[in-house]
């Protein structure tokens, strides 16, 4: 295929568009990408995915438009862009309104975050699948379902706000590997890194497989409040939580349980949480947000008090506050999030722990009130009962509700075993980095006729 | 090129290069969205997604690849990458169920197209609404309100190596609103939203102006004066948003036969049901669950899938009996049945999977007042805030967001967060009636890694479920 010249594309979309806007920013993306589906110990299939997106931001007089355009529509830019004008000068001014920040030019990266096999050698994919699915079955599983994806991601941002253009290219590689025994009987891993040797797919199939086995021992349990070890894959579901309520768009929307505590508690003393892409298995290794600002490491939660949430222009000024390097198109949202680790290993928090519940995996977590953070969430592969520091059986029928706030106000203990966990059920897709942690009096709940 | 001569380029490529099979999807998605938040425009966008993918099938193994880029040495080239993708794999046990081939084009008319409108009218049209509802706001605080209008128009073409061809054109539409209200030391987060394949010419036929005021004072209502309700065994009545709810997630989902058979463990999950249920009875004859894309209007109609199968109305239970399954061409075969013509993809760089279009409860005889007069004590679910069910699709729970208690055949006060959690089996056990309305809502159906997110009818009657027990959030 004839490669593009994605800068070029940057600067012609822009200085178009400032033919008839004050301030323009164009993001350039081009991908590839590829997935290989597994189930039942077979391939379902093998995907590719060749793609070039194209945002485009502008401002006129307060004004703010947005377009999101595949390849393609270059063809018909000039079509496009005269419906663009039209739009802008017929749109209404922001209420609140800031200006497009000047870009941080000759951003460069400390280490290289490339691994080229991830968009050249599909079939490395395939091979790390045969060698889980082995896996799963070695560790005493019958059947394994899952998949690996790697994606290889260049992007070009042009900005009226500065004269060079800025240049990104990263690359990462994620696999979930799920075990099964029977219907109720699972197990799961996941692994992110940036590059094909990250993943070890037998490593991922054993993990899954021996928690399938272990979840073969079900033992009746009632409802109610329980200490609870939460896994990092569990808590990686519900840091998604706080990475949502850490978006000021949605704090300001009235979509966050951070909502009015900013310099408040939020958690307990012990819980630190910091928005990191410059992690070494950041899914989203940034160097610059989509208004071409120089992303950062930022402290949302120190010590348990809410410290500062995550801005693009705009709720930077609803909030007084400075820029973060977090913009999205439109909503900011974390990178990478990392949970501050403690001193625990895995087996001293289930001795600290003594009796009580080990939650490997939380899903399809839904709220009923996303300002005072009430939610419940699916436990699938794995709740496990633990008394004296062993694990006695495997609680089958709870599903785990409780309310966000008061999850990160029990935390009792951290972890020192932290994960890089990304996996596409996640609620806000933002990759996490953390331990194991041990929170008090966690809520669960029995479906009548269960 | 035109979008039919990109698609048979790329067939023919395929074909050329070994496929046993190739079916080859264009797709267009033009879609405008405004946002206004609290009285002013956060955000107005356009935009536009397409491109083809290029799925093949060789000695059994499937190969999927995708491009934006239309010139024919790029096609060429996804055709040849789809091929040497299933080679890859050495070899599978993939078989597509017999389907007769189409030449076919069709499109869902509106009578005012979105684009035509101007910008002001619809910003207009927004700005009054809003007023509307901070007019609403007394002791009761609306705290915050966004509003949106989407829409979306998806031109696409669908080819295959044994000679199907079909194009169609299909517009959605949705005026969706988020709002948050607080009274005393409470507060509602609620999501709402009236949609369908339509134009502007939604605006007059869905009333939702009126939809979200009638909505915004229900729900006042609720935030101020709530009781705690008291745990215990009730019978219940679901309105249609909530059996809506109950027809998609624990029915819809679960007879989803990739489900059935595996292809989704890792990801949405695994289904409790099983292929032997086929032809038992699980819920009383009342109960019939359809699951029809051809619904004229609906948010999720279609005509042909994207296997280029001609779709039709599913009963999924009728009478009480399991009576057929979702299926695409690949789950049929397994079956030694025809697809139903579920396969649907939300984007051209996704792969079809079988899905829902429009699930519901088949209406019955009753009225509502019927399913009332005999409810000694019981609650009416009227609409739900938090929900999910696990990924076998057999344990699942709502609470209740504008709920009140019924006594002796009556509803009486709102109930503050009553929670329904039930097994699935256990609540169609327990339908013994469905009255004769019928209401559906635009929604978002998510399934598949990568996520696919598909527009879906959800909706139906008011139904009854006998003796369930209700908690509260603790």
């Amino acid at each position: 295929m004839v490669e593009l010249d994605l800068e070029g594309l940057a600067q012609d979309i822009m200085r178009r568009v400032l033919r008839f806007a004050d301030d323009c920013v164009v993001l350039v993306g081009s991908s590839k990408s590829h997935q290989v589906r597994f189930s039942q110990n077979r391939i379902d299939v093998a995907k590719t995915w060749n793609e070039t997106s194209i945002g485009i931001m502008m401002d006129k007089d307060k004004r703010v438009n947005v377009l999101e355009l595949s390849l393609p529509s270059v063809r018909d830019i000039d079509e496009v862009l005269e419906a663009a004008e039209k739009a802008l000068l017929s749109s209404q001014p922001r209420p609140i309104y800031a200006e497009l920040p000047e870009v941080a030019a000759g951003l460069k990266r400390r280490v290289s975050v490339v691994d080229v096999r991830v968009r050249d050698e599909p079939g490395r994919l395939i091979d790390h699948v045969h060698t889980a699915i082995e896996a799963v079955k070695a560790a005493g599983a019958r059947r394994a379902a899952g998949s690996i994806r790697g994606n290889y991601v260049s992007l070009v941002l042009a900005s009226s706000r500065g004269e060079a253009s800025l240049f990104d290219e990263y690359t990462n590689v994620y696999m979930d590997v799920r075990a099964f025994l029977d219907g109720e009987e699972t197990g799961h891993a996941s692994q992110l890194s940036r590059g094909i040797d990250g993943i070890d797919a037998e490593a991922l199939g054993r993990e899954a497989g021996e928690t399938a086995r272990l979840n073969s021992r079900p033992i009746v349990f009632e409802p109610g409040r329980y200490d609870t070890v939460i896994t990092p894959n569990a808590a990686a579901s519900i840091m998604n939580l706080a990475a949502r309520a850490s978006s000021a768009f949605f704090f300001l929307m009235g979509m966050s349980f951070f909502a009015g505590k900013l310099g408040q508690s939020v958690g307990s003393d012990k819980f630190n949480l910091i928005d990191n892409p410059f992690n070494p298995n950041s899914r989203l290794p940034r160097l610059f947000d989509d208004e071409g600002v120089e992303t950062r490491r930022n402290v949302i939660v120190e010590d348990g008090v809410l410290k500062g949430l995550l801005h693009n222009r705009f709720t930077a000024k609803a909030f007084n506050s400075g820029l973060t390097g977090n913009s999205g198109w439109v909503v900011p949202h974390p990178w990478h999030l990392e949970v501050g680790a403690g001193d625990y290993s895995f087996d001293e928090l289930i001795r600290e722990l003594g009796k009580g519940l080990v939650l490997n995996n939380v899903t399809y977590i839904r709220f009923q009130n996303y300002v005072v953070g009430d939610f419940s969430g699916v436990i699938r592969d794995g709740l496990f009962y633990v008394e004296g520091g062993e694990i006695k059986g495997a609680v089958k029928g709870l599903r785990f509700s409780d309310n966000a706030l008061r999850i990160l106000r029990n935390i009792v203990a951290l972890g020192r075993d932290v994960k890089d966990i990304y996996h596409w059920w996640l609620e806000f897709g933002t990759s996490v980095s953390t331990p194991s942690i041990l929170v008090k009096d966690c809520g669960y709940t029995k479906a009548f006729g269960y | 090129m035109f979008d039919e001569d990109i698609v048979l380029e790329a067939l023919r490529a395929a074909g050329s290069l070994g496929a046993d099979y190739a079916e080859v999807r264009f797709q267009r998605d033009k879609s405008y969205s405004i946002v206004f938040r609290d009285g002013g425009l956060e955000v107005y966008g356009y935009g536009v997604n397409e491109g083809i993918s290029v799925r093949t099938l060789v000695d059994g193994a499937m190969g999927f690849s995708t491009t934006d880029s239309l010139d024919r040495e790029a096609i060429r080239s996804v055709a040849n990458e789809s091929i040497a993708l299933a080679k890859a794999q050495g070899g599978g046990s993939i078989e597509f169920a017999d389907a007769p081939t189409y030449n076919i084009s069709y499109e869902a008319r509106v009578k005012k197209r979105f684009e035509d409108i101007s910008l002001d009218e619809k910003l207009s049209y927004l700005s009054d609404l809003d007023k509307e509802i901070v007019s609403l706001g007394n002791d009761v605080k609306v705290a915050s309100r966004t509003l949106m209008l989407e829409y979306t128009l998806t031109s696409k073409v669908v080819a295959t190596s044994e000679g199907t061809l079909v194009s169609s054109v299909i517009p959605r539409f949705a005026v969706m609103a988020y709002i948050v209200l607080s009274y005393g030391g409470r507060s509602i987060t609620r999501f709402v939203g009236l949609g369908g394949s339509m134009g502007w010419e939604g605006i007059d036929v869905w009333r939702p102006r009126d939809f979200f005021v009638e909505n915004i004072k229900a729900l006042s209502r609720v935030v101020r004066d709530a009781k705690e309700v008291e745990e215990g065994k009730y019978d219940i009545i679901l309105g249609p948003e909530t059996s809506g709810l109950a027809a998609h997630e624990s029915c819809g989902h679960p007879f989803e036969l990739d489900r059935i058979l595996g292809r989704e463990g890792a990801q949405a999950g695994e289904s409790y049901v099983t292929i032997d249920m086929l032809g038992r009875k699980v819920s009383s004859e009342e109960v019939t669950v359809i699951d029809d894309p051809t619904l004229p209007y609906s948010y999720g109609f279609y005509l042909f899938d994207e296997e280029g199968v001609k779709a039709r109305p599913r009963y999924l239970i009728k009478n009480g009996v399991v009576n057929e399954f979702l299926m695409n061409r690949e789950t049929a075969a397994v079956l030694g049945l025809e697809s139903n013509g579920a396969a649907r993809a939300s984007a051209y760089n996704r792969e079809p999977i079988v899905r829902m279009a429009n699930t519901y409860f088949a209406p019955g005889d009753h009225s509502f007042e019927e399913l009332l007069e005999d409810v000694e004590r019981g609650i009416y679910l009227k609409s739900f805030g938090e929900w999910n069910i696990d990924d076998r699709r057999y344990n699942m729970r709502f609470i209740g967001q504008e709920a009140y208690l019924i006594e002796d055949g009556e509803v009486k006060h709102p109930l503050w967060n009553p929670v329904f959690e039930i097994t699935v089996p256990n609540f169609y056990a327990r339908i013994d009636a469905v009255d004769r309305n019928l209401e559906f809502y635009p929604a978002t159906c998510g399934k598949s890694d990568p996520g696919q997110g598909v527009p879906v009818f959800t909706g139906g009657p008011n139904l009854r479920v006998r003796d369930v027990y209700v908690s509260k959030i603790v």
